[in-house]
């Protein structure tokens, strides 16, 4: 799992240098992380799965064997947090 | 083991909506069946009562009226304080949180005898009276019995509103189930004909 948090001091990490494994070529700068790397694997899991369903929590539900209502609070506190995480940055 | 226990005092993270409504009417059933035959009647989402001489037909409007109250006035805070409610939802797992009421039902026997004494010493006017250690065993279930009800109950409206948990979840839940109680309280004479 990529870090996205300061082991130290838990403040957002940002990314220096990209490298290719093909060429060698180094890319360096200062990049800030997707949100969505800022989520919980779990939470990743859960929106790459929201797209595989093409948004049907009624579908996700019965997969993941979870009552639409949790299904539905889950994608919430999700939501909820991708806001606050734009907040910040 | 985890998970039996999680199932039994949250069973809305796995199931609500329509599934839980027709598991929770067949609940509904039995309990309103079996309190019959054992005497032991609901009245409210609170009550537990013990009385003799009732129709089947009055446990099964005691406990439709319950839970038909329950179930409008939950959804009805649902709509002014959450921001998503499905009706079905809320339907389902009100109507489930009532499951462990069947235990109760199923033993009323123990307070039975007691019940018939005690309205004969209140008939009689004599009050040389001692409740049975069954009587008092009996109670102490139906209170956990409730207790237990509620916590469902709690769940299941935490559950079907994404309400988080907190003081405005607490006061709102606070206020559905006193609503609940004084409606059910006037309804349900008022359904049996003032009797």
């Amino acid at each position: 799992m990529l870090p996205s948090y300061c082991p130290s001091c838990k403040q957002p990490l940002k990314v220096r240098k990209l490298q290719c494994e093909a060429c060698g070529t180094e890319v360096s700068g200062n990049y800030t992380l997707p949100v969505l790397t800022l989520l919980t694997p779990d939470e990743q899991e859960f929106i790459l799965k929201f797209i595989k369903y093409s948004g049907s929590l009624k579908e996700m539900a019965g997969e993941l064997h979870l009552s639409y209502p949790t299904v539905r609070n889950l994608l919430n506190d999700i939501i909820e947090k991708i806001k606050s995480y734009e907040q910040l940055l | 083991m985890n998970n039996y226990f999680n199932t039994l005092f949250n069973p809305f993270v796995r199931i609500a909506g329509y599934k839980a409504f027709l598991i929770g009417i067949v609940f509904l059933l039995l309990t309103a069946v079996v309190g019959n035959i054992n005497q032991i009647y609901f009245p409210g989402i609170l009550s537990t009562k013990s009385i003799p001489c009732l129709q089947l037909y009055h446990a099964l409007i005691f406990q439709a009226i319950a839970v038909s109250v329950a179930v409008l006035i939950f959804y009805l805070l649902g709509l002014l304080f959450a921001k998503k409610v499905r009706f079905q939802d809320i339907l389902g797992t009100v109507t489930l949180s009532r499951y462990p009421c069947l235990i109760s039902a199923a033993l009323g026997f123990l307070a039975q005898k007691d019940m018939a004494q005690l309205m004969e010493m209140l008939r009689s006017g004599n009050i040389a009276f001692t409740l049975s250690l069954r009587f008092w065993v009996f109670t102490l279930i139906a209170m956990l019995v409730c207790v237990w009800s509620l916590v469902l109950l709690y769940k299941a409206f935490k559950i079907s509103t994404g309400l988080k948990q907190g003081v405005k979840l607490t006061w709102l839940f606070i206020a559905g189930v006193l609503l609940t109680e004084g409606i059910s309280a006037v309804l349900i004479p008022l359904c049996l004909g003032g009797r």
